[in-house]
C-alpha cells in the first residue's frame, strides 16, 4: 500500500471524492468524507429495512468469503490459533449478523406505550431514528470482531458508518481497508486507516455517534473530543478484572476455566481474569491444578503448541516481561523475544504496589493475591477502579451472591470466565474506568438509535384541552389532577 | 417510581442459548454511586427533583445543585429539602459559575445536566476527565410547522399555550412557526384571538401570565424583537420584566432571533413555499429538542416525523409529549443526549450489569472450547451459540 504526500493510505477511499479546497483538506483531510456520508444519510439512503438487511448480508458474505484471509491476518498479527480466530472473530460476529437480520423488523417498529387518560385517543410511541454518521474505532486484540460487531448495530439502526481499524494490528487493518469496501455501499460506509495523529484530525469532525474500544487513557481523549460537538459516545475500556476463588470450590474446574479465560489470545482480552484473589491455603491448592490445566491445554511446551498465541508487538512484549518482576514465578515465566512468546505464567508473592497490580496486564501472566477471607477480598476489589468483568468461583451460592451484591463491575460471571459476553441477550459494557454504554444483540441497535418520543394528537376535540388553558381556576386544576395524576398505589382509594 | 420500583429493581432474566441453558442469566440493576444533578432556572423545582427521583430510585447518593439564577427557589431547596432527606446520602450545593467549576473537578459516578448547549459541552468535557457518564438535557430552536390544511383556531390555541406558558421560558416551547404566506395571514387573527382568550386584552394585568427571570434575559429578548416586524404584542416593561405575548412576521433568517433559542414570549413566523422547503429548512439546522407539526392530513404529519430528526415529536399539539411518563424525554445532537421520565429515569441512573451464574460442575460440556483445538470441537461450536434462522423450525 503506498502513501500519498499527506501520509494517507491509498486504501482510504474518499480523499479523492472530497470537495474541500486545499487549505481545508490539509487542516481537515476527512471533511469531504464525513460530508459525503452525512449527505447520504440526509438523503434517506439507509432508512429502508431492505437496504440495511442487504448491507448486513453483505457483511455476512465478507465473513464467509474472506474467512481464510481473516484467519491469516489474525495469525500474522497475533499468531492467533485458527480455532480461536474462527470462534471470536468469525463465529461470534456471524451470530450477531444473523441475530440482527432475524430481529431487525421487530427492533425498527414504533414502540407503542402505555397512555394516560389525557392521551387515550392519541397515538403515543417511541420512534427508532438513526443518529446519522457514526464513527467506530477498533482495537488490535480482536481486530475484526471489535470493529464489526459495533458496526452491525450501527448499520441495523440506519446510520452511515466510518470504521477505523487499529494500526497496531496492521495485517487485519489492511484486510479491512482493502476488502470490506467491496462489500458495502461506498456512499454510506467507509474505512479510514489512521495513526494517532490522523485519528486526532478525524476526531475534529462532527460525528453523530462515536463508539470506541480501547484503553481508559485514550477513552478520555475520545470523550473530550466528542464533547466539543456534543456527540454521544460508547466507550468500551478496560481494567483489572478480579477473579475470586473461594476455599470451598471445585478447584480443578475453576482452574480450567480460569486458565482458558486468562490465556485465550495469549491473555490479550479486555475481559480476561486479570488476577486471582484467594486465601494462602487455597493458593497452595490452586497452583497444582492450574499447572495441570495449562499442561492439558498447551502441553509441556506451550511454545510448541499450535493453540497458543503470541504478543502483538515488541512494545507490549517488553512491557509484559517487565511486569513479571512484581512477584515470584510459580508457573511458566519463560519468554522468547524473537517470537514475542511469553509462557502461560502464574505469579505468587505479588506486591500490590508493583506495576503488575497497577495496570491492566493484558497478557498471559496471572498474579495471585492472597487475602484472609471474603470480606478482605471484597474490600480489596472496592478500593480499586471498577472493572469490566468480575469473576467468582465457589460451590456456595451465597458466596457468589455476596460478591455480586457488594461490588460494582461492568459484568459478572460466577464459576466461569468470559462466557457472560457470549450471550447476545446480555448487555456488554463497562462502568466507571472500564467504560460507559453497552452493546451486543439488541443493545447494539438501541445504542446506535435515538429513541424519539412521538405523540400524534387529534386536530379537533379542543374541548378537552380547555382545562389546561388560561384563564386558570381551581376547578381546572382539580380536573387536571384527576386527568394527569399518578396515584400512589396501595392507598385507601375508592375504585 | 414508588409504585413501580420493586419491578424496576428486579433482576431481568434473559433469553438463553443452548450453552447456558442450565445457568442463570440476568441483568442486575446497580446504582452508579454518587450522582450530580445540575438544575436550570426555568422550572427550578421540577428539573432538579424529577432527575433526582430517578437517581434515588436507582440507589445512588445524590448531590443537587439548583440554579443560582432562580435565587428564591435555590434558597428554598437549600434550606428546606435537606430536612426531608437523609443527610448521609443526599446534599444540596449552592454554587455560582466559579464554584460549579470547582465542584466539577471532583469525580462523580453520573452527571445529569439541564441547561444550554454551550454549558453542556463544558460539563461533558469535565466529565471526560473522570470517564463519568452524562445525560445532557439541552435546547435549541423547536420548529412548529403549520400546514395549509389545518384547524387553525385549534392550532393557534395549542401553539399559544405552548409558547407563552411560563412566559416562553421552556426548553420544549415552539420556538418559531413555519408556514406559507397564505397560512400566515390566516394564522395571525386566530393567534390574536387565542392570546386574548387566555390573557385578556391586557396580558400585563392577567394573573395567569409570567415574567422574565432577570434583567439580562429581558434585555436579550427585547433586542431579539428587532429581527422582524411586530404583528401582535411587542409591548415591554423593564420594571416588571414584562414582555407581551408577541408574534413577529417578516423575519430575517440571519437575524439573531433566528440564530439562538428564543426562550421567551416571542413567536416569529418564517414563511416557506411548501412542506418540502419547511423540511429542508429544519434539516439545515441543529436538531431540536422538540418538533411540532399541525395538519389535518396525517400524511403531512408523518412526512415531518419521517424526514426530520429531533429529541421528541408532537403532532397537532405542543409540550404534551413530555407529560406522558411512558415516553422518554431527551434531545439529540445539539439538543442533548440521554433520556429520562418514568422508568427511563431509573434506567438512566442505573448500570445494567450482565450477570451469568454458571454451574461449578458439568465440566464435560466446557471441554469443547478448551485446547487442544480440533476440527471436531469447532464443528460442535457452530451449533450451540448459532441462532438458527426463522425458517428452520
Amino acid at each position: 500500500m503506498s502513501r500519498n504526500d499527506e501520509g494517507q493510505e491509498e486504501a482510504f477511499v474518499s480523499s479523492k471524492a472530497g470537495k474541500s479546497d486545499d487549505k481545508a483538506t490539509s487542516t481537515n483531510p476527512y471533511a469531504g468524507l464525513v460530508n459525503r456520508l452525512r449527505a447520504s444519510w440526509l438523503a434517506g439512503k439507509t432508512r429502508p429495512i431492505e437496504y440495511r438487511i442487504s448491507q448486513l448480508e453483505a457483511l455476512g458474505r465478507f465473513l464467509d468469503e474472506k474467512k481464510q484471509s481473516i484467519l491469516d491476518v489474525l495469525a500474522a498479527d497475533l499468531s492467533k490459533p485458527p480455532f480461536e480466530g474462527e470462534f471470536s472473530d468469525i463465529l461470534l460476529v456471524r451470530n450477531e449478523v444473523n441475530y440482527a437480520i432475524n430481529n431487525l423488523s421487530a427492533w425498527m417498529k414504533d414502540e407503542h406505550v402505555e397512555k394516560n387518560l389525557v392521551v387515550q385517543l392519541d397515538s403515543a410511541f417511541v420512534r427508532k431514528d438513526p443518529y446519522g454518521v457514526a464513527l467506530i474505532i477498533g482495537p488490535w486484540n480482536y481486530p475484526i470482531h471489535l470493529l464489526l460487531v459495533p458496526m452491525i448495530g450501527a448499520i441495523a439502526a440506519g446510520n452511515c458508518v466510518i470504521i477505523k481499524p487499529s494500526e497496531i494490528s496492521k495485517y487485519s487493518e489492511a484486510l479491512i481497508a482493502e476488502m470490506l469496501p467491496n462489500y458495502l455501499d461506498k456512499d454510506c460506509f467507509a474505512v479510514v486507516t489512521a495513526g494517532v495523529e490522523e485519528t486526532t484530525k478525524l476526531l475534529e469532525n462532527k460525528f453523530d455517534y462515536i463508539f470506541f474500544t480501547g484503553n481508559p487513557r485514550v477513552g478520555k481523549i475520545i470523550m473530550k473530543a466528542a464533547a466539543t460537538h456534543l456527540t454521544p459516545v460508547t466507550l468500551e475500556l478496560g481494567g483489572k478484572n478480579p477473579c475470586y476463588v473461594a476455599d470451598q470450590c471445585d478447584l480443578q474446574n475453576a482452574a480450567n476455566r480460569i486458565v482458558w479465560g486468562r490465556f485465550f489470545n495469549a491473555g490479550q482480552s479486555c475481559i480476561a481474569p486479570d488476577y486471582v484473589l484467594c486465601t494462602l491455603e487455597t493458593q497452595e491448592k490452586l497452583l497444582p491444578v492450574l499447572r495441570r490445566a495449562i499442561n492439558d491445554f498447551y502441553g509441556a511446551e506451550p511454545k510448541e503448541s499450535p493453540d497458543y498465541g503470541r504478543i502483538i508487538n515488541d512494545k507490549q512484549f517488553e512491557r509484559l516481561r517487565a511486569l513479571m518482576n512484581g512477584g515470584r514465578v510459580a508457573i511458566g515465566g519463560q519468554t522468547d523475544a524473537k517470537e514475542r512468546y511469553i509462557a502461560p505464567t502464574v505469579l505468587v508473592d505479588v506486591s500490590t504496589s508493583a506495576p503488575i497490580m497497577q495496570e491492566e496486564i493484558f497478557g498471559p501472566i496471572l498474579p495471585i493475591v492472597t487475602v484472609a477471607n471474603l470480606e478482605e477480598a471484597i474490600d480489596f476489589i472496592n478500593a480499586r477502579e471498577r472493572p469490566l468483568s468480575l469473576y467468582a468461583f465457589s460451590c456456595d451460592n451465597k458466596v457468589i451472591h455476596q460478591l455480586l451484591d457488594r461490588t460494582s463491575s461492568g459484568g459478572f460471571c460466577g464459576n466461569d470466565t468470559l462466557m457472560h459476553v457470549a450471550l447476545v441477550s446480555l448487555p456488554f459494557g463497562g462502568i466507571g474506568n472500564s467504560g460507559m454504554g453497552k452493546y451486543h444483540g439488541k443493545f447494539s441497535f438501541d445504542t446506535f438509535s435515538h429513541h424519539r418520543a412521538s405523540l400524534l394528537r387529534n386536530a379537533g376535540l379542543e374541548a378537552i384541552n380547555r382545562v389546561r388553558y388560561p384563564p386558570y381556576s381551581d376547578q381546572k386544576m382539580a380536573l387536571l389532577i384527576a386527568a394527569f395524576g399518578v396515584k400512589r398505589r396501595g392507598g385507601c382509594t375508592l375504585l | 417510581a414508588i409504585n413501580n420500583l420493586s419491578a424496576w429493581m428486579k433482576d431481568e432474566h434473559v433469553e438463553k442459548n443452548l450453552v447456558v441453558q442450565l445457568d442463570s442469566a440476568f441483568v442486575r440493576k446497580d446504582p452508579y454511586g454518587v450522582a450530580l444533578i445540575i438544575g436550570p432556572w426555568n422550572y427550578p423545582i421540577h428539573l432538579l427533583l424529577v432527575p433526582m427521583i430517578g437517581a434515588i430510585a436507582a440507589g445512588n447518593c445524590v448531590i443537587i445543585k439548583p440554579s443560582e439564577i432562580s435565587k428564591y427557589s435555590e434558597a428554598l431547596i437549600a434550606e428546606m429539602l435537606p430536612n426531608y432527606l437523609d443527610k448521609d446520602c443526599f446534599a444540596v450545593v449552592t454554587a455560582g459559575v466559579e464554584e460549579t467549576t470547582k465542584l466539577l473537578e471532583n469525580k462523580f459516578d453520573y452527571i445529569f445536566f439541564t441547561g444550554n448547549p454551550r454549558v453542556g459541552k463544558i460539563i461533558m468535557k469535565a466529565a471526560a476527565t473522570h470517564l463519568t457518564p452524562v445525560t445532557l438535557e439541552l435546547g435549541g430552536k423547536n420548529p412548529c410547522y403549520v400546514a395549509d390544511q389545518c384547524d387553525l383556531q385549534n392550532a393557534a390555541n395549542r401553539i399559544v399555550w405552548g409558547r407563552f406558558f411560563n412566559a416562553g421560558q421552556s426548553c420544549i416551547a415552539p420556538d418559531y412557526v413555519l408556514c406559507t404566506l397564505e397560512t400566515q395571514e390566516k394564522l395571525l387573527p386566530v393567534l390574536r384571538r387565542a392570546i386574548n382568550d387566555f390573557y385578556g386584552a391586557e396580558p400585563k394585568e392577567s394573573p395567569d401570565y409570567g415574567r422574565i427571570i432577570n434583567d439580562k434575559q429581558f434585555e436579550r429578548l427585547r433586542a431579539l424583537m428587532n429581527g422582524g416586524r411586530v404583528a401582535i404584542g411587542g409591548q415591554t416593561d423593564a420594571k416588571e420584566r414584562y414582555i407581551a405575548p408577541t408574534v413577529l412576521v417578516d423575519v430575517s433568517t440571519s437575524a439573531p432571533i433566528m440564530q439562538e433559542e428564543i426562550f421567551g414570549p416571542i413567536l416569529p413566523i418564517v414563511t416557506v413555499a411548501n412542506l418540502e422547503e419547511a423540511i429542508d429548512f429544519i434539516n439545515a439546522r441543529e436538531r431540536p429538542l422538540s418538533l411540532y407539526a399541525f395538519s389535518c392530513d396525517n400524511k403531512v404529519i408523518h412526512q415531518l416525523l419521517d424526514r426530520t430528526s429531533s429529541g421528541g415529536f408532537c403532532g397537532n399539539d405542543t409540550l404534551m409529549h413530555v407529560a406522558l411518563v411512558s415516553l422518554p424525554f431527551g434531545g439529540i445532537g445539539n439538543s442533548g443526549m440521554g433520556k429520562y421520565h418514568g422508568k427511563f429515569s431509573f434506567d438512566t441512573f442505573s448500570h445494567h450489569r450482565a450477570s451469568l451464574l454458571r454451574n461449578a460442575g458439568l465440566e464435560a460440556i466446557n471441554r469443547v472450547r478448551y485446547p487442544p483445538y480440533s476440527d471436531q470441537k469447532m464443528a460442535l461450536q457452530h451449533t450451540p451459540t448459532h441462532r438458527l434462522p426463522d425458517c428452520i423450525g
